[in-house]
């Protein structure tokens, strides 16, 4: 592993996968890990495969809905969008990340 | 951020799952294509990734084995993937189960024996659950239980009594925090004419009664006021009249008097257990104050305390005892909740003497199935140890043997359950007509519910203390775990002895008490308690009117003789008097005896033979001889190695002599289950101030007889009251208490004793089984398998030995202690201690020969390899 390539911060997956299928719309697995893989800029080191129990944690709670489609290549592939209530809630937890991320900021700005 | 968006894990330990989650999970469960949809998914992945890698010029088989690199550690995130798909404590519950399933199956003896033992066990918990809940729990089934009470006489040294009819009077005129006050006395009927005659328990009671309990005819009416009215209950209505309602308005004969019937009703089983007949109660203000013969029942009047109630009640007690200061001086009111009154302190204490012994019973059951449990998990131990390196979890190993214990345990509580209903039915037919409360009981949702937790509480427990995979512990230890398990068995060969000697005894005792012989012969005999109108009998009239009533019985078809008795055996009354000898007339020393006025026929009639001299004859009249009649016992203890016969006593204070003309056979007419008391007789003639009961023995059913009695007696005097009773059913209520008691401890060690026998058999086979390996040795080596097997077997009678050299000399101790609880019965007795070793070493030998003996015959190479 490459030392430039951070860990994907913990608990932040879902997000990630949320905020994606939001500005992508509809998405299969490998097209959301790519995409994330894009927006770090090589900065992350995602292991795909991880965000596969990610998809379904977040289908089961009913913030996406996913249907098999054909994917560039003509195979069999399920694509991912969010739904409804996925949009409020992506909603809630950009603005409470958006929290944290400020407040992390304000701490470490004292410690200097 | 909310942990449960993070940590796969938490989720899927389900600590934060919602609902909509749960749900989705739930529906996984049965959607098992999703690991599918996973494969495909993936595969379409790897497609995608190695061809984006192709076209940046890598090889196939290279791109293909980047692209799963790409992917991650591929069993870590399916694993992932499918915890979370469905419910994975669920589905590794039901895989455990399905495992418990086949190893229970295949363990027969060990899978039978806990589950008899757990059901047993909780049949029992369940029944005196059950039992304990309609007793003190459940509240009495009429309206506003809460608001019902009774009262009660207090006399000045705190004893209580019933009412006198003029105190109740005064009570229902002057009580204003009761809205309704009833009275009711306890009687005994005797049904006769239409069918067979028959005693029946009946009830007088006051009008008020019917609306106080809701008693509520279905057919016909309740009391318009007349006297001889009958309300009849619904269960001799369809016994006697197959429930025709054509019987109301008929005339019945209840104590040989004509009663009409008015109503058919429940009757409130509560209140009077067993009761099947209504008469009408009608106190009067003339009855004397001092006969204390009704029970006042009453309601509270809407939002009336009991504490408010009291202190009314304390200002009547007060007028009371100013107007009749005779009879009611010094004499208070009690109040108590009509539910307290009707179990009573004795019934009480009689409960949690059996929870007592339903505790310990459970306690043994647990006992015994956690001792199988470990001789089992060593038997497992390789299967464990196996588990274990294989990778499973010291959690998952407990999960798994939890899963097994429960269902043993889901079998037990179902066994459990019919054995208590069962039990339950037995309950309700032998303690309906004696205890309140107990025609209703049942199984309950709330009682199964609290035995079923009970149950799982401390297979939990149990499981937790036995259950720990006994896998990684060295050889060393699992040796010293060994003598552990040969202690099991002599300690519960210890439990079994104490337990069935202790049975053994009391069911000794009860068949005593069945059979006990009162000196005389209680069949046949009518007792008839006649009371004469005050004021109108002097001495003469009185001894004149049972000499004329026993002349006129004797002659009755139906009748072989009569007598007549101051007090009728078994009645609860008893005489007392002191006297002196004649030899120790100078000094003031006094004796005591009981005492009976008796006429000639008495003797003749119960049957209490004449051992010496002879008995009262016609003779023995006022202003004749002063006589008396001694009993064995009482001839023994006074005069000793003498002959007592033509010898003086000085009666009582005054020491007037009388002499002493035989010795009859001795009798308890008091209560059967204690030794007779020196007693002695006078005629009827010389000592006629008592009142006094007729006994009859008739030549076929004493109820028969009953119209024809009241007819005779009428006949001297119709103003004579009478009441009837069969001797053989006084006497066997006089046993009734000590019998139910002894019935039931009975009981209990004898299905104690039935658990500990189970567990000693189970504990022994499987010590056996477990010897296998040893055996197999031994046959290897060349000893010949007899030989082997009586060492196995001489192993397992020696431990039976050790427990019953420490089991009996306990036992012995501990039936010391009941002592009191034994009839008539030797706690110490060589033949049974003798039967109980040979029982126990019978079970030793049973138990170990089945395992030795395939132990023996199996291949020495198989059983060395057997674990």
């Amino acid at each position: 592993m490459k030392a430039t390539k951070s860990e994907v911060p913990y608990g932040t997956l879902d997000l990630m996968i949320l905020k994606t299928l939001a500005n992508m719309g509809s998405l299969h697995g490998f097209g959301i890990a790519r995409r994330i893989e894009q927006v770090a800029e090589g900065s992350l080191a995602l292991n795909q495969g991880t965000i596969y129990p990610a998809l379904l944690r977040l289908e089961q709670k009913g913030w996406i809905r996913s249907d098999w489609g054909l994917s560039e290549n003509n195979r069999r592939a399920r694509f991912y969008s969010v739904t409804k209530l996925g949009e409020k809630k992506l909603a809630d937890e950009e603005s409470k990340w958006q929290q944290t991320v400020a407040m992390l900021a304000r701490l470490l700005g004292v410690r200097q | 951020m909310a942990a449960d968006r993070g940590d796969a894990r938490a989720v899927a330990g389900g600590a934060a799952m919602n609902g909509r989650v749960w749900l989705a999970r739930v529906a996984g469960l049965f959607r098992k294509d999703r690991a599918g949809y996973l494969e495909e998914e993936i595969g379409t992945h790897i497609e995608m990734l190695a061809a984006e890698y192709t076209a940046r010029g890598m090889a196939g088989p290279d791109a293909h084995t980047a692209a799963r690199r790409d992917l991650g550690n591929a069993t870590s995130f399916q694993e992932q993937y499918r915890e979370q798909s469905g419910l994975p404590l669920l589905e590794n519950f039901w895989r455990d189960l399905k495992f418990a399933a086949r190893t229970l199956r295949r363990n027969p003896v060990f899978t039978l024996s806990c589950t008899a033992t757990l059901a047993v066990g909780l049949g029992a918990m369940t029944t005196v659950l059950c039992v304990v809940s309609a007793f003190l729990w459940k509240p009495l089934p009429y309206a506003s239980p809460e608001r019902l009470v009774a009262i009660k006489q207090v006399d000045p040294r705190k004893g209580l009594w019933p009412f006198s009819e003029p105190a109740w009077l005064d009570l229902d005129q002057r009580a204003r925090s009761l809205q309704t006050v009833a009275a009711y006395a306890k009687v005994q009927l005797a049904l006769t004419g239409a069918g067979d005659s028959e005693m029946i328990p009946a009830a007088a009671v006051t009008p008020s009664f019917f609306p106080l309990f809701g008693v509520a005819p279905i057919g016909g009416r309740v009391f318009s006021g007349l006297p001889k009215e009958v309300v009849i209950g619904r269960t001799l209505w369809e016994r006697r009249w197959q429930g025709n309602r054509a019987v109301v308005g008929r005339a019945i004969a209840l104590d040989g008097e004509s009663y009409t019937v008015v109503g058919i009703a429940d009757l409130p089983h509560d209140l009077l257990p067993g009761s099947e007949v209504l008469i009408p109660l009608t106190p009067k203000t003339t009855e004397s104050r001092t006969a204390h013969s009704i029970e006042a029942v009453g309601r509270l009047a809407e939002g009336v305390s009991a504490a408010q109630a009291r202190a009314e009640l304390a200002v009547i007690a007060a007028s009371m005892a100013g107007q009749s200061p005779q009879s009611d001086g010094g004499w208070s009111l009690h109040l108590i909740p009509l539910s307290d009154e009707l179990i009573g302190p004795r019934t009480s204490g009689m409960i949690w003497m059996i929870f007592g012994a339903v505790t310990f019973l459970w306690l043994l059951a647990c006992v015994n199935v956690a001792g199988l449990q470990l001789a089992r998990n060593i038997c497992r131990r390789h299967e464990m140890q196996t588990r274990q390196a294989l990778g499973a979890s010291p959690s998952r190993l407990f999960g798994q043997t939890l899963t097994e214990n429960s269902v043993l345990a889901v079998a037990g509580s179902l066994g459990g359950t019919v054995l208590a209903e069962l039990a339950l039915q037995a309950v309700r037919g032998f303690a309906a007509d004696s205890w309140p409360r107990m025609a209703q009981v049942e199984l309950t949702f709330p009682t199964v519910g609290l035995a079923l937790l009970i149950m799982f509480a401390t297979t939990f427990f149990f499981t937790a203390f036995t259950g720990r995979p006994a896998g990684l512990r060295g050889g060393r230890e699992i040796s010293r775990r060994a003598s552990g398990r040969d202690a099991l068995i002599v300690a519960q060969v210890v439990i079994a002895t104490v337990l069935a000697l202790c049975a053994g005894l009391l069911w000794q005792s009860f068949l005593r008490l069945e059979a006990v012989d009162p000196g005389f012969d209680p069949d046949r005999i009518l007792t008839v308690q006649v009371s004469l109108p005050s004021g109108t009998y002097d001495d003469v009239r009185r001894v004149a009117f049972f000499r004329e009533a026993e002349s006129r019985l004797a002659r009755l078809p139906g009748i072989v003789s009569a007598g007549a008795t101051n007090i009728a055996p078994f009645s609860g009354d008893g005489t007392a008097n002191r006297f002196r000898l004649a030899a120790d007339v100078a000094s003031s020393e006094y004796r005591s005896a009981a005492w009976r006025a008796v006429t000639p026929g008495f003797f003749a009639t119960l049957g209490i033979p004449l051992k010496r001299g002879r008995l009262f004859t016609e003779r023995d009249a006022n202003g004749s001889a002063e006589v008396v009649i001694l009993s064995e016992s009482m001839a023994r203890k006074f005069w000793p190695n003498q002959d007592p016969i033509g010898q003086r006593l000085l009666w009582g204070r005054s020491g007037s002599p009388k002499t002493i003309l035989g010795i009859v056979g001795d009798l308890r007419d008091l209560a059967v289950d204690a030794p007779p008391v020196p007693t002695m007789f006078r005629p009827y003639a010389q000592l006629s101030d008592a009142p006094m009961a007729l006994v009859i023995r008739s030549k076929a059913d004493p109820l028969a007889v009953i119209g024809d009695v009241r007819k005779q007696i009428g006949a001297i005097d119709r103003n004579a009251a009478l009441t009837f009773q069969p001797l053989r059913l006084a006497m066997s209520k006089t046993i009734l208490r000590p019998r139910v008691s002894l019935t039931i401890m009975a009981a209990f060690a004898f299905v104690a004793l039935i658990t500990a026998a189970f567990g000693l058999y189970g504990l022994i086979s499987y010590r056996v089984n477990q010897r296998q390996q040893e055996i197999g040795m031994r046959l290897a080596l060349g000893a010949p398998p007899g030989s082997v097997r009586w060492a196995v077997q001489k192993r397992c009678l020696m431990l039976v030995c050790a427990g019953l050299a420490a089991g009996l000399p306990l036992a012995y101790g501990l039936s010391m202690l009941m002592k009191s609880l034994l009839y008539e019965t030797q706690p110490a007795q060589p033949a049974a201690y003798g039967m109980v070793s040979l029982v126990f070493g019978g079970v030793a030998l049973a138990a170990s020969y089945g395992p030795a003996r395939r132990a023996s015959r199996l291949d020495p190479a198989a059983a060395i390899r057997h674990d």
